[in-house]
């Protein structure tokens, strides 16, 4: 009787499809830990009487892992994937082994088990961790790919990717890579290197070369001759350093006269019966005016432009203060403390409810719309301004068609 | 900062729901004044002054190293002479000159005639210049890099003033350090003053409105190779005025200049090498340019409509303020570096054109990268002898590492292999096999010291010159490496066999 694994299985996919899809580094070798199955729903504990598959073996799906036995019956443990056995955890004839618990180390075909990263919390049986502790692939017959240190032609010291004549040289002279020392770029083993030690060549010559094209690489700064500088100004300059910030905040004003939208509101009175309130017509006109004058583009909008994709722009969002004229009155001068606790002006109300009962706009009269913008605003800021203007002052009845 | 903690004025009170009544909260209109009490100038790790290819990229870097940097340029756009003005345009150029000059000559019996459109060509360059500027800025905004555009002063150890270009107050930037990126200009000619009309440098070659019958070229480098064939291509009779006795400047193999010369001229381009100019007379229907040979002789005059001056180009310090610090600079101009690019201030660096070494763009960016990382990590490193140099001329030249003049000179016994593009399948198919693949090598080693290429596409091939030279590859490692065929790259691939061993098509 043979029951599937599909746990062992499910798991390794999800990780196979993970780590495809998000990695953008390259593979590692990964292993997966493989736990002592529960071949039926109420089975807490196992033996493992033998293992079909030894360390470094491959091994298919279908292919029978290992036994279990329990107190009921004895069954066969099926691979349901391609791979190969990493590391034995727990041996043959262990008894009472707890469902859960990690018996093997499984790799997927290809892997260099030498190499491989043995998930860490997976207790070493082998007495230390080093790479050089991983197990033993002399029991397996042939394991998918030869370590490196089984290549004649790589050095265990320095192991690197050989040069094509390097390594052609070390084959036709059946050298190991490891006897010969590099001079090259970072201790890279060359074919001038191969050749002294054949001694084709005088023993000197990589090393005299590549002092040579060090030197070379290095930006030649001998013989500088010096142009003769002036004093130093720096230390008179020095004393009195003048800071200066980035430009304040500008203060724009315009007047706008609402007798044209008087007009209309009166025309719209006798013609419909409604009176609409004034600020419909303002609350028009700014959004109206902040369409006309886009924020500059950002970060996204220059993105989009450059790839070519539709640009959509995005309305300024001016919002101006609009402080009615009274006739006869002078311009109120803006106290200072206002300005700095940003507190808006004091009688404001008062004089607002004076004004008209539209509350705080002359609604028959001069409004001083006031907008406070960054320096580099000032420009977008006036246009703003100048267009609510003129649809305020020319053609208010546009606003509410 | 107030402004942080007291709530804005919502931003659109236009889509506020009106109440019914008449009545109306004018609060609504309040903005409150965006205005806090930071006037202090805030200190960023790094300022970096000039935006061109050396100055953006150590910006860029500086930025995603966790810095806080700012970049200053006062040109108005970011990419320096490179993208602006000097070889990105000048590519535009050259490439839509080359498809112009092959269709009217070389595939006419194949294609057809063909037209040219000044104002089309100018307004493609002017489209690719703006769409690159424009996204060296993204990546400003996208790494976080301040960028202030405006003329910057060093006015202390840690302090830039900067004037900006679209005018009002002055702004002061405080950096713990400073990088100098300011590049270069074109070198004037004694004697002839330039006004980018008659008289002109590579910022007016590119920005011509019509073709000039006569044109002659001071200067045989590059810079004056690739405008005078834009210009050539395009229908100007171009003659090149080179004081030395061979085209390319100083950094080309001979072999390599000689077999470009008779290419340039065979496309109808004349030499005159081992001439000098004496002086210019400026008209107003053209130039006389008056030359005589190098060593003295006959005077003799040329005619002229314009005159392009490309003799080379000088570090550009203007204004930059390097005698308030006591900054040295070179006869020649060039900030004084070391090896770490520290000027006498040390956290005051220097990079690119402004300082020494070779004036290249890739060799700016570079260096702009070692210094961010000196600065950051306190180590970056830079290979000279590894860094190519490209013509972009039809065949392109390209190089990296030793000429043979060099290696000869410093004793070395070499090996030359070479490779032409006439025997090349592709090249020969493509009916463009001019020129070749020269390989130069340590006899005892193998190793490559120069790989010198004349041919289409060169600059491109060099890349695997390049990296060849990096690892310190032999010409066998070249040869015993498998090349697509067929492609141009296989006589790179023979040229390298046929300095170790031999050759197969050859």
């Amino acid at each position: 009787m043979a029951i599937a694994i599909s746990r062992l299985s499910r798991r390794s996919c999800v990780r196979q499809v993970l780590s495809r899809a998000f990695a953008t580094t390259p593979r590692h070798n990964a292993a997966s830990v493989f736990t002592m199955p529960a071949m039926s729903p109420t089975m807490t504990e196992g033996g493992i009487t033998r293992w079909n598959v030894k360390e470094g073996q491959e091994f298919s799906s279908g292919d029978v892992l290992l036994e279990v036995e329990t107190d009921k019956a004895q069954m066969d443990v099926e691979a349901q994937e391609d791979g190969v056995m990493a590391k034995i955890l727990v041996d043959a004839g262990s008894k009472g082994v707890r469902v859960g618990t990690k018996i093997a180390v499984l790799a997927e075909q290809g892997d260099n088990i030498a190499t491989l990263e043995i998930p860490a919390d997976v207790p070493s049986s082998a007495p230390s961790p080093s790479p050089s502790s991983s197990p033993k692939t002399s029991e397996a017959p042939k394991p998918a790919q030869q370590a490196p240190s089984q290549q004649p032609t790589a050095s265990k010291k320095n192991p690197q990717t050989l040069l094509p004549s390097v390594s052609h040289l070390l084959h036709l002279h059946s050298l190991n890579a490891s006897q010969i020392t590099g001079t090259g770029p970072k201790g890279r083993l060359l074919k001038g290197d191969v050749l002294a030690h054949i001694k084709a060549i005088p023993a000197s010559s990589p090393s005299e070369l590549q002092k040579r094209i060090t030197k070379l690489g290095k930006l030649d700064l001998s013989n500088i001759k010096l142009r003769p500088t002036p004093a130093p100004q720096a230390a008179a300059e020095k004393a009195a350093p003048k800071k200066t910030g980035p430009p304040p905040p500008q203060d724009l004003e315009v007047t706008i006269s609402m007798k044209e939208v008087r007009k209309v509101q009166d025309r719209l009175q006798q013609r419909l019966g409604s009176f609409p309130p004034v600020t419909v017509f303002i609350d028009k006109a700014l959004v109206q005016a902040n369409r006309a004058v886009p924020k500059p583009p950002g970060v996204d909008e220059l993105f989009n432009e450059l790839v070519g994709a539709p640009n959509r722009l995005v309305p300024a969002n001016f919002a101006p203060k609009i402080v009615p004229v009274f006739p006869g009155e002078k311009k109120e001068q803006q106290d200072i403390f206002d300005i700095l606790s940003g507190h808006t002006q004091t009688g404001f109300r008062e004089k607002a409810a004076r004004g008209s009962k539209e509350g705080g706009i002359m609604g028959n009269g001069d409004n001083v719309f006031r907008l406070t913008v960054e320096a580099s605003d000032a420009d977008r800021g006036m246009k703003f301004l100048e267009m609510v203007k003129g649809l305020l002052e020319k053609q208010p009845g546009m606003l509410v068609m | 900062m107030l402004k942080n903690i007291i709530p804005r004025a919502s931003s659109r009170p236009i889509l506020r729901p009106l109440t019914s009544s008449s009545t109306y909260s004018p609060s609504a209109y309040y903005l409150v004044p965006r205005r806090g009490f930071a006037s202090e100038t805030q200190e960023h790790d790094v300022v970096v002054i000039g935006g061109g290819p050396g100055g953006y990229v150590a910006a860029i870097k500086a930025a995603q190293l966790g810095l806080k940097t700012a970049c200053v340029e006062k040109r108005g756009a970011l990419g320096g002479t490179c993208l602006n003005v000097g070889c990105i345009p000048s590519k535009s150029l050259l490439n839509n000159s080359h498809l112009y000059h092959q269709v009217l000559h070389d595939t006419k019996n194949r294609v057809g005639d063909v037209k040219l459109n000044l104002g089309q060509m100018m307004k493609a360059k002017d489209t690719s210049v703006g769409g690159l500027t424009k996204g060296i800025e993204f990546l400003f905004k996208k790494n976080g890099v301040d960028y202030v555009k405006g003329t910057g002063t060093l006015t202390g150890e840690n302090e830039i003033k900067v004037n900006p270009i679209e005018g009002g107050e002055p702004q002061t930037l405080r950096a713990k350090n400073i990088i100098i990126a300011t590049g270069s200009e074109a070198t004037p000619f004694p004697g002839l003053t330039i006004d980018e009309q008659r008289v002109i440098t590579s910022t007016g070659a590119i920005a011509m409105q019509e073709v000039p019958k006569k044109m002659v070229v001071i200067g045989g480098g590059i810079i004056g190779l690739e405008m005078g064939s834009v210009w050539s291509r395009l229908g100007s009779e171009v003659t090149v005025v080179e004081y030395l006795g061979a085209i390319g400047g100083p950094g080309m193999d001979a072999d390599m200049a000689k077999l470009m010369q008779k290419t340039l001229q065979k496309q109808g381009i004349k030499f005159k090498l081992n001439t000098k100019v004496v002086s210019g007379d400026v008209q107003s229907n053209g130039v006389g340019v008056n030359i005589e040979a190098a060593k003295g002789g006959k005077e003799e005059t040329l005619d002229a409509d314009v005159v392009l001056v490309a003799i080379g180009r000088r570090p550009y310090t203007e204004g930059l303020g390097l005698e308030n610090l006591g900054i040295e600079t070179d006869e020649r101009g060039r900030i004084v570096i070391d090896q770490e690019y520290r000027t006498k201030i040390p956290h005051i660096r220097a990079i690119g054109d402004v300082t020494f070494g070779a004036m290249l763009a890739h060799k700016a960016e570079e260096e702009g990268i070692a210094a961010v990382e000196y600065i950051k990590n306190g180590y970056g490193h830079v290979n000279y002898g590894a860094i190519p140099s490209v013509m972009y001329t039809h065949p392109e030249a390209a190089w990296v590492g030793q000429t043979e003049k060099e290696v000869k000179d410093s004793g070395k016994e070499y090996r030359v292999g070479t490779f032409p593009f006439s025997a090349n399948s592709r090249a020969k198919t493509n009916l463009d096999s001019e020129g070749m693949v020269k390989f130069i090598a340590d006899k005892e080693t193998d190793r490559i010291l120069g790989i010198h290429i004349v041919g289409p596409n060169a600059g491109e091939m060099i890349a695997e010159g390049v990296l060849a030279i990096e690892y310190g590859a032999s010409s066998e490692d070249i040869g015993r490496t498998s090349h697509a065929h067929p492609t141009l790259s296989e006589a790179f691939k023979e040229a390298a066999m046929a300095t170790y061993s031999k050759a197969i098509h050859a």
